[in-house]
């Protein structure tokens, strides 16, 4: 299995719609338990958790990263609508369904 | 051809076949009625000015379908610096023209329709999004334009569309068959109509599950069999009658609104975008609107500049430039127009990208923006008519000018500063008029708080995206009271 680093990368959070904190937490412990390494605002892991407040999407509008992500901003996910309840759930499906596909390209 | 000149645009609008009414009798050939023409030569202004290297930026865009340079009115915004350009051709055009160039609201529909029908078929598995990608590669490659129809006639607004008394008031389905669908209603104030190629139609409110019928969206040539129009009145219309051209005020640029009849109008399926989907009309009408929002930041801010030069020009003529308090109204109407175009900018730069690729603006701050415009043009209009003076009201037509004996008092009496014409006092004074209270007032006045939706449409979205519940939980934390769930 390859290594599963991901960073979760906020916003600024000047006025965010969602609780970006409590969704962050919520993705972590999703994720840990699976042997994912989840670190915070960082350029160097395999995928970026961009997690904005709102439709602005200021994490990925100026990450200037060409890292692979998964764009939350504020109720949307990869820019289709959610519910806040169901977003960290979701969030990490996506990022567990980018790795399962990575490693199945790699082991062909 | 992606572009074309504004004589191919004028060209391709005679061989239109359209049934259009004005003032009780039909219209033999719209493109050359003196009180429509005006009207058709603002849309002009949109071919012609793509036409010039000086305005290339603005005026066209690179399409994401084929690559090719079209008109940024049949562009799908890529980035939110598109959203941002798009606010700054429509000032460049309403200070090019001074009225309404109509073309906007067909923009603003192909960008609503292009990601909620992505959505739809995302969700619902339909194929809405291929049928209207491949009508809009077609727009594109004709440079059309294309009538964004939403508002219906809606009859007793305590009801919903099937409750109506009578079942056409808003646009529905009356007939489903293997070819396509048969719809009936209206939609009506609908702007540059009689100067579009087809219309691209949309539900104007949310609907529940028994408003199914009138969930629909489609695009028809604006000559289909079953469609005629009814032209709307304007105040001082019948002055483009008199073949002058001071009294009218802006002689070559105007607006218009028709009524939109659709008496049983037969549309095949690939022209179908939405049929009975009635839980997405909410979404397509929010982003319309929203996308509409945004465009009065930017259309009604070039016609405010064209009424704020002409009051400084009349107050120059009148001899009234050095006063304190002219200058004041001045800086004053500046301010109000140049906070309109904030909001319209503001909208853009915040704007995000929707699942189709296709950016949407900030909803709050494009509502936000809308909510001034319904204001601030009032405001611009009542300091340029304090700045103008009653004889902006009061003077006499351009007939009694002309005339060999009376012109002469006329000269005399209505002369302000010796160096300036009266001529040109009467020009400007006119142009004025038209702007607050003759033809283009429709645009700069009543549009200003009805298009888009009215005044409370804005308060609601307002409301909806405010973010009142952080507020309270950020003065809760300053003002040291327990926060929710900590």
């Amino acid at each position: 299995m390859i290594k599963r680093r991901i960073s979760i990368s906020f916003c600024g959070g000047c006025n965010p719609r969602i609780d970006r904190k409590r969704i962050a937490e919520e993705v972590e412990d999703y994720l840990t338990p699976d042997g994912y390494i989840v670190v915070y605002n960082s350029a160097e892991v395999d995928l970026i958790v961009y997690l904005s407040g709102c439709s602005a999407n200021c994490a990925h509008r100026y990450s200037g990263s060409d890292t692979p992500g998964v764009v939350v901003a504020g109720n949307t996910l990869n820019a289709m609508a959610v519910t806040a309840e169901e977003l960290s759930f979701l969030i990490s499906g996506k990022v567990s369904d980018y790795f399962e596909q990575l490693e199945k390209s790699l082991s062909r | 051809m992606t572009l074309k000149t504004p004589e191919q645009y004028e060209e391709s609008l005679r061989k239109l076949n359209l049934k259009v009414y004005l003032q009780g009798e039909l219209v033999e050939n719209p493109v050359d009625n003196p009180i429509i023409r005006p009207s058709m030569n603002a849309v002009k202004a949109t071919y012609e000015l793509a036409q010039k290297p000086e305005y290339k930026d603005l005026m066209t865009a690179t399409s994401h379908i084929t690559g090719k340079t079209i008109n940024r009115f049949c562009h799908l915004h890529q980035s939110s610096a598109d959203l941002v350009k798009k606010v700054k051709m429509q000032r460049l055009l309403g200070q090019k023209t001074a009225a309404c160039f109509q073309r906007c609201v067909g923009m603003d529909a192909i960008n609503a329709v292009d990601s909620t029908t992505f959505e739809m078929d995302q969700k619902l598995g339909t194929n809405y999004h291929d049928r209207f990608i491949k009508f809009l590669t077609t727009m594109q490659e004709e440079d059309w334009t294309v009538d964004g129809a939403m508002t219906d006639p809606k009859g007793d607004r305590s009801l919903s569309p099937s409750k109506q008394a009578d079942a056409d008031l808003f646009v529905h389905v009356v007939e489903k068959n293997a070819d396509g669908i048969v719809v009936r209603g209206a939609k009506a104030h609908q702007t540059g109509a009689i100067n579009s190629h087809w219309i691209l139609v949309m539900p104007t409110i949310s609907m529940g599950q028994e408003d199914a019928d009138y969930a629909v969206s489609f695009v028809a040539p604006a000559d289909a069999d079953g469609i005629f129009y009814i032209y709307g009145r304007q105040s001082c219309d019948t002055r483009k009658l008199e073949g002058g051209d001071i009294d009218v005020g802006n002689k070559q640029f105007g607006g218009h609104e028709a009524l939109m009849v659709f008496d049983d109008v037969f549309i095949p399926w690939e022209n179908v975008f939405m049929c009975g989907e009635y839980e997405f009309s909410g979404l397509l009408v929010e982003r319309f609107a929203g996308y509409h929002r945004q465009s009065y930041g930017g259309c009604k801010v070039g016609v405010g500049d064209v009424l704020i030069g002409a009051t400084a020009l009349a107050a120059d003529y009148n001899g009234a430039a050095k006063a304190s308090h002219v200058k004041d109204k001045l800086i004053e109407m500046m301010h109000l127009n140049e906070t309109l175009y904030a909001c319209g900018i503001a909208c853009s730069a915040e704007g995000c990208k929707t699942a189709s690729g296709t950016y949407l603006i900030d909803l709050l701050l494009a509502n936000v923006c809308k909510q001034n415009v319904t204001r601030f043009p009032y405001e611009i209009a009542r300091l340029a008519e304090d700045i103008a003076g009653g004889l902006m009201v009061t003077m006499p037509s351009e007939k009694d000018f002309r005339n060999p004996e009376i012109g002469k008092v006329v000269e005399k009496y209505f002369k302000g500063v010796a160096s300036v014409p009266t001529e040109h006092r009467m020009r400007i004074l006119r142009l004025i008029e038209n702007l607050t209270l003759g033809t283009a007032a429709v645009g700069y006045r009543t549009e200003s708080m009805h298009g888009a939706g009215s005044p409370q449409a804005q308060r609601i979205m307002i409301a909806r995206q405010g973010n009142l519940a952080q507020k309270k939980e950020l003065a809760k934390a300053i003002a040291g009271i327990p926060q929710a769930g900590k």
